[in-house]
């Protein structure tokens, strides 16, 4: 399992994609709870990725934590952290429910 | 009680075995000695205090102690577990358990310390809060290391949600086993010891305390869990659906629920952590609210469940009113998931009009009325007005609203739900309905794993074994997390040190075996909590609560219209047949004889 940043060569070629508008989709992305200190990576709630990211590679680009990423969802159905992602598809990340007493 | 005489009387190293203490020790004694079907009021009827390995030494969550008893909001088992200093004190003070029996003829409190047993007058503090019972247990006898459990008006009118609260600090809420202390004339029971239990391996188990609590703290540091406590997991809880809603009626509520829970919990109520003793964690909040007026309080604040059972549950969404409203039912001495609970369903009944403005003492109950909360919660720890209606239980009050007032109320086996929706976490859906003390999520703890709480992999609850809504598991999940709690509430340890601090499970087994020198494995140890878990449920059937109370309310058939669970209600039927089977119990929910035989029952 990847757990470092993506390498550099993939992160150029994400802002070259990014600026020329080519194989690029946006997400909508809900950062939960404590995740919400992330906010100002995500602005507008807005991400853009290449086509093929998953959203271990949103992850990556927020710099969320991924060893606490236990709960994802997709279009609001439960994933995984190798799901791959489309244009217009709406994430949320949720910090582990802990302490439910 | 009755005789107002102290007997001590050793405990076989056979049961110690097998039923390890606190919850499970205490529960063993309940099924022998307490006749069937015994009213909860009953003298005969016996409360027991219990300790288990885990109080010796000064363990990270291990100030723990269990209250076991038959409910009056149930009839059923029930164990209710309390924090602060009391189960060490006990403990310290040479005894591992306290059963009380018989009915003083005029209000008491016994005062513990070490081997002097005093029954001492309480005629004087009968009718006062809890607060102010304790304040002045420890004003009377000059002694401040007193720990103190202590009953507040609502036991003494045995309002059947009555707690026992623990040093102004820690309260055994659930199942009312307050009403029960009330019942025999007990105001409360003070302790202080200076012996220390014997351990086997003093140096392995030094060695084992030191690591396990800063890795916990370490833990807890890094998760927010000691920064925010359990209002930590409100708006994870509400995002996933499993947080109560216009009791349990609504669906979604995002801005509600961060305006209760953390981070603004923390910054409005300037909240910091208030741990029992020895605990890295500190789940429990102080609070300080100095404006408005009419909130301005210092005390314990309130947890995740208060805040979704008279908070989001009522539509109430500011802090301060719930932190009031907690802060009544402590001193009263009424269990505030319950009275949430109440308040709710008093609400729904309003706006039915089945209760009137004449009903509450010309209070509107409306929904997000923080003075129909306030007023309705001191209504029932005081059982006066509407809250007399309600002093034997939510089911109760129902009945005599009648209307088919049943029919809504949420519980299983006469328990409220606590804050946590089975339609979400559908492992809760069995959890909740075989409870051996009804609807309850702390003697489970599943919903946690399935919001990716912690995971037990020594004992094969893992990462990825049950998804959301998806039957495939989930049974397996709710049976080993019952066992697990069964044997916590025994050892006994505090869930939030699993839940939240991460320590492992071979954590627990080494400590265990550093105290015992039992050499248990972990299989030994699970075998144990499913005996303890089994022995409850042997308890409830003797008594008439078979597979025909393994029920959910309707309302957990009704799907929510949006938000996270939209259109999903628990597939109770299969997941219990799921249960039955891995139980290896008969299709009434009886625990078959090989299965008996081979837990040693």
């Amino acid at each position: 399992m990847r757990t470092e940043g993506p390498p550099q060569k993939l992160w150029r070629s994400w802002v070259y994609e990014n600026r020329t508008g080519r194989f690029v989709m946006t997400v909508k992305v809900k950062l939960m709870s404590l995740f919400e200190k992330y906010r100002s990576k995500v602005p507008g709630e807005k991400s853009s990725l290449p086509e093929g990211a998953s959203v271990r590679d949103l992850a990556i680009q927020i710099g969320l934590p991924l060893e606490s990423l236990r709960i994802i969802t997709v279009n609001g159905k439960q994933e995984t952290l190798d799901r791959p992602l489309a244009d217009g598809d709406l994430i949320y990340f949720f910090p582990p429910a802990i302490g439910g007493g | 009680m009755t005789a107002r005489k102290a007997v001590i009387e050793p405990i076989i190293e056979k049961d110690l075995k097998k039923f390890i203490g606190g919850a499970g020790l205490g529960g063993e004694i309940l099924r022998r000695e307490v006749p069937a079907k015994l009213p909860p009021y009953d003298p005969r009827n016996k409360i027991i205090f219990g300790t288990g390995p885990f109080q010796g030494p000064p363990i990270a969550g291990g100030a723990k102690f269990s209250i076991v008893g038959i409910s009056p909001v149930t009839g059923t088992f029930a164990d209710t577990a309390g924090g602060a200093d009391w189960g060490p004190a006990l403990k310290d003070a040479g005894y591992d358990l306290l059963v009380i029996e018989g009915t003083a003829e005029a209000p008491v409190y016994l005062r513990i310390v070490d081997d002097q047993v005093k029954f001492a007058k309480a005629s004087h503090l009968w009718g006062r809060d809890a607060y102010d019972t304790i304040d002045a247990v420890h004003h009377e006898t000059g002694d401040r290391k007193l720990s103190i459990s202590a009953i507040g008006p609502a036991g003494e009118k045995k309002v059947a949600i009555a707690c026992v609260v623990i040093d102004k600090h820690s309260f055994a809420g659930r199942c009312g086993l307050g009403a029960v202390m009330g019942s025999k004339n007990l105001k409360a029971i003070a302790v202080r010891g200076t012996k220390k239990a014997p351990l086997h391996d003093p140096d392995g188990a030094r060695a084992l305390l030191e690591k396990l609590a800063h890795d916990i703290l370490a833990e807890v540091k890094k998760n927010g869990f000691r920064e925010h406590g359990t209002p930590n997991l409100c708006v994870t809880a509400e995002g996933l659906g499993d947080m109560p809603i216009k009791y349990w009626a609504g669906d979604v509520w995002p801005e509600g629920a961060k305006r209760l829970g953390a981070p603004n919990y923390t910054e409005v109520l300037s909240a910091n952590p208030y741990p029992c003793k020895f605990c890295p964690v500190g789940c429990h909040r102080h609070i300080k609210i100095t404006e408005p007026e009419e909130y301005a309080l210092e005390a314990v604040g309130p947890e995740y469940e208060t805040l979704g059972m008279m908070g989001t549950n009522l539509l109430i969404d500011d802090p301060k009113a719930v932190s009031l409203a907690n802060d009544i039912a402590n001193r009263l001495g009424i269990d505030t998931i319950s009275a949430g609970a109440m308040v709710g369903f008093a609400m729904e009944c309003f706006e039915r009009g089945w209760i009137t403005a004449r009903d509450t003492g010309g209070v509107a109950m409306n929904w997000g009325n923080p003075k129909a909360l306030v007023s309705f919660v001191k209504q029932i720890g005081n059982r006066e007005g509407l809250g007399a209606l309600f002093a034997d239980g939510t089911l109760k009050a129902a009945a005599k609203i009648g209307r088919g007032a049943e029919e809504i109320v949420v519980h299983c086996k006469g328990l409220d739900f606590p804050a946590h929706d089975p339609r979400a976490c559908i492992s809760l859906a069995p959890t909740y309905a075989t409870g051996t003390r009804g609807a309850c999520h702390f003697r489970g703890g599943s919903e946690d794993v399935e919001m990716g709480g912690f995971y037990l992999p020594e004992i094969g609850i893992h990462q990825g074994m049950v998804k959301f809504f998806e039957r495939e598991n989930q049974a397996l999940l709710a049976a080993g997390c019952q066992d697990f709690f069964a044997l916590l509430n025994s050892l006994v340890l505090c869930a939030f040190m699993p839940d939240g601090g991460a320590m492992p499970f071979s954590g627990i087994r080494d400590l265990f075996n550093a105290i015992t020198g039992w050499d248990y494995s972990c299989e030994d140890l699970m075998a144990a909590g499913e005996r303890i878990f089994t022995m409850q449920r042997i308890i409830n059937i003797r008594d008439g609560y078979d597979g025909q109370t393994d029920a959910l309310p309707k309302k957990m058939f009704q799907p929510a219209g949006e938000g996270f669970r939209a259109g999903k209600t628990p597939p109770l039927k299969e997941l219990l047949g799921d249960y039955y089977r891995i139980r290896k119990w008969d299709e009434n929910g009886r625990p078959a004889a090989e299965t008996l035989e081979k837990l040693g029952l």
